[in-house]
């Protein structure tokens, strides 16, 4: 997949809790992010989406699988491969008061990138500086200040001026607007939308707030008990939900209209322990259309015609539309594991 | 005598709680920072009203206050009543504050950690309520906790009776508490951001547990919360706070239809999915942010922040007229989102 960016076969990133105990935090992901498009991550806390973010950047080790990116297979590689990936991709944390360091000036966190990778003189430094704040909506007067003189919307701008110092292909956002206020939050998903326009940057945007991800993405993936169960066009996941988890996930999304209020009851029962994930489709236990076979065997992701794939028994993949439209699907970097005809 | 304030009808029948002219201040190193001001609200029986508003807003000390659950010093109530089936819950007396703090009123705050106690099972902490408020014995009140857990929604309720905060999930935590809270059959409820560390589908389940208690009972509901879409969703009347004051009040959907604030409109748009986009599908952001209260503004409070403010805006202290504190609100109704 020469567009990809960075491409996860098979993933699993696993973690010993003493006693034999195993949380699979991610258990099998397939997954890749195209040059310049917007991927959302979304599930319920717990699901793997941050762990599958971070090891995406390799911030966890991954158990198993494999991880290429910008050209290289990076799943256990140090030195030279995984400087590459830490130049090409950054990252964007959910909480701009715990990702900066109190102690360091504005100037010198945005910089510090730069420093690391060895880029640029002092003087070459602290025009990117003034620049990348300029760009985030921020005066380069304020970059000598300290992060605690600044608001949390400030800050989350501080955080993305971080995070574009490297000039970034890719930029993974965990949760990045989902401690603001909601008018300040606007601004930021605004800045990010400008930023992707500008730049032509890839996002891997993981966020529990449905709304925001639909606003933003162009593909989204949800998941649930550290796999993939839907992955679709955005439009297309939003306007039609496939999987029983999806649909149940879109209903409980408080609509912000009084005169839109919601006639289905919420799917009963809670995310089961990652400890103990159920046997078979893990979301059997809260599903209302589960059949025997749920029980025991795990659905695969399959694409259908449209890019538009399900981890579910009861969801038949739609007939392809024509030749032409198959093989245009297939050569996007959207995955899943195709299963034969 | 009790008077609702006229720019809140209740719509809900007898008043439950009446708050007039709240007024908190607190001590800080600089000096008395007035935090809120002449807040009124009221929640009828069987009625839901919420209390909105961006962090800072005051709503949540507004409801700390109301309960008298603000340490003082360094808070301070600067004036105002909040009465209760009539009685003034800031001049009650302590024994008096007790009991209706045990029987009458019953909340529900965001984090079901703080409220309940770690080293008790849960069943013995609902158990307790009933024994020291609901004059149940021992034996009476294991069994009508069990109930209650039951009737939350925790399934093998008598079992989990038995289980320890810890050994439970955020959103049973979180049914406890309001089990704890309904235990001596409340007359109103105050819930503070109740379901903001849960995911949508536990929120939405809460939510619905809420608003069928409060049908069943005829209870009132104060939700706190800065989620329009819960609002939207869940409640009959909303209070718009903004820099310690109530900025506007109305009906569900007239402030989601018709919201006359400057400052309710841009919050509105600034939800994604709640008005059609700006250009480009760009959100409606508000520009600046909420000033800290040490630094409110003479004028209007919003005025530096507002598209429409004039020089008369920024002259005097603007006053609630109406259920809108605005010298120049908006009078059409929103664009409808498609």
């Amino acid at each position: 997949m020469t567009d990809a960016l960075l491409e996860a076969t098979n993933l699993r990133v696993h973690f010993a809790m003493g006693r034999g105990r195993v949380v699979r935090a991610v258990d099998g992901v397939d997954l890749s992010v195209a040059a310049g498009e917007t991927l959302g991550l979304v599930g319920e806390s717990g699901c793997g989406k941050s762990t599958l973010g971070r090891a995406l950047l390799r911030l966890e080790d991954i158990t198993d699988g494999r991880l290429e990116a910008f050209g290289a297979d990076v799943t256990r590689s140090g030195g030279k491969d995984l400087r590459t990936l830490r130049r090409r991709a950054s990252m964007v944390f959910q909480d701009p008061y715990a990702s900066l360091d109190p102690r360091m000036s504005v100037r010198a966190s945005v910089a510090e990138p730069l420093a690391i990778h060895r880029i640029g003189d002092a003087a070459e430094r602290r025009a990117r500086v003034d620049a990348l704040l300029t760009r985030v909506g921020l005066s380069p007067a304020v970059a000598d200040r300290r992060p605690h003189t600044f608001s949390g919307g400030q800050l989350q701008r501080i955080g993305i001026a971080r995070a574009l110092a490297l000039d970034p292909a890719l930029v993974v956002a965990d949760e990045p607007v989902s401690a603001l206020d909601v008018s300040v939050q606007a601004g930021i998903v605004n800045l990010m939308m400008d930023l992707r326009a500008e730049r032509g940057l890839a996002f891997l945007f993981v966020a529990h707030d449905l709304k925001v991800v639909e606003l933003i993405s162009d593909r989204v993936a949800v998941m649930y008990l550290g796999r993939v169960v839907e992955l679709a066009p955005a439009r297309a996941l939003f306007a039609g939900p496939r999987h029983p988890y999806t649909q149940a996930l879109l209903a409980a999304v408080p609509v912000p209209d009084p005169r839109r209020r919601a006639a289905t009851a919420p799917p009963p029962g809670e995310l089961p322990s990652p400890l103990a994930p159920p046997p078979g489709c893990a979301f059997h236990p809260r599903c209302p259309t589960a059949e025997p076979r749920c029980r025991v065997e795990r659905p695969t992701l399959v694409v259908d015609a449209t890019g538009h794939a399900t981890a579910c028994h009861l969801v038949e993949p739609r007939s392809p539309l024509s030749d032409d439209r198959v093989s245009r699907v297939a050569s996007r970097p959207t995955k899943g594991k195709m299963r034969p005809a | 005598m009790t008077r609702a304030p006229a720019s809140l009808p209740v719509t809900g029948g007898v008043p439950r709680l009446v708050v007039e002219g709240l007024g908190v201040a607190f001590d800080t190193p600089r000096g008395r920072v007035q935090v809120v001001e002449g807040v009124d609200l009221s929640v009828g029986a069987g009625e839901a009203v919420a209390l909105v508003g961006e962090s800072g807003c005051g709503k949540s000390v507004t409801a700390k206050a109301l309960l008298r659950l603000l340490p003082m010093p360094p808070a301070h109530i600067t004036g105002g009543r909040a009465l209760l089936s009539g009685e003034d819950l800031l001049t009650l007396p302590p024994d008096a504050l007790r009991r209706a703090r045990g029987r009458a009123v019953g909340f529900v705050f965001q984090d079901p950690m703080s409220a309940l106690n770690p080293v008790y099972p849960v069943g013995e902490q609902i158990a307790e309520r009933l024994r020291l408020h609901g004059g149940l014995g021992r034996r009476a009140a294991r069994e009508r906790a069990a109930q209650l857990l039951e009737q939350v929604g925790i399934p093998s309720a008598t079992e989990r009776a038995r289980a320890y905060p810890h050994q439970l999930s955020g959103g049973m935590r979180q049914r406890v508490v309001i089990a704890i809270a309904l235990a001596c059959d409340p007359t109103l409820l105050i819930a503070d951001e109740p379901t903001t560390a849960l995911d949508v589908t536990i929120q939405a389940q809460l939510m619905a547990l809420l608003a069928e208690e409060r049908r069943a009972r005829d209870m009132g509901l104060l939700l706190i919360t800065h989620d329009l879409g819960l609002v939207a969703q869940w409640v009959d009347r909303v209070v718009v706070m903004y820099a310690g004051q109530v900025i506007e009040s109305g009906s569900v959907d007239s402030i989601f239809h018709h919201p006359r604030h400057p400052y309710t409109r841009g919050l509105l748009q600034a939800v994604p999915g709640a008005t059609p986009p700006g250009p480009d599908g760009r959100l409606w952001s508000i520009p600046g942010a909420v000033p800290t209260p040490d630094a409110f503004p003479a004028g209007c409070r919003f005025g530096p922040r507002c598209p429409r403010a004039q020089d008369d805006c920024r002259a005097a202290p603007v006053v609630l007229v109406d259920g809108v504190r605005c010298l120049h609100p908006h009078t059409r109704p929103i664009e409808a989102a498609p």
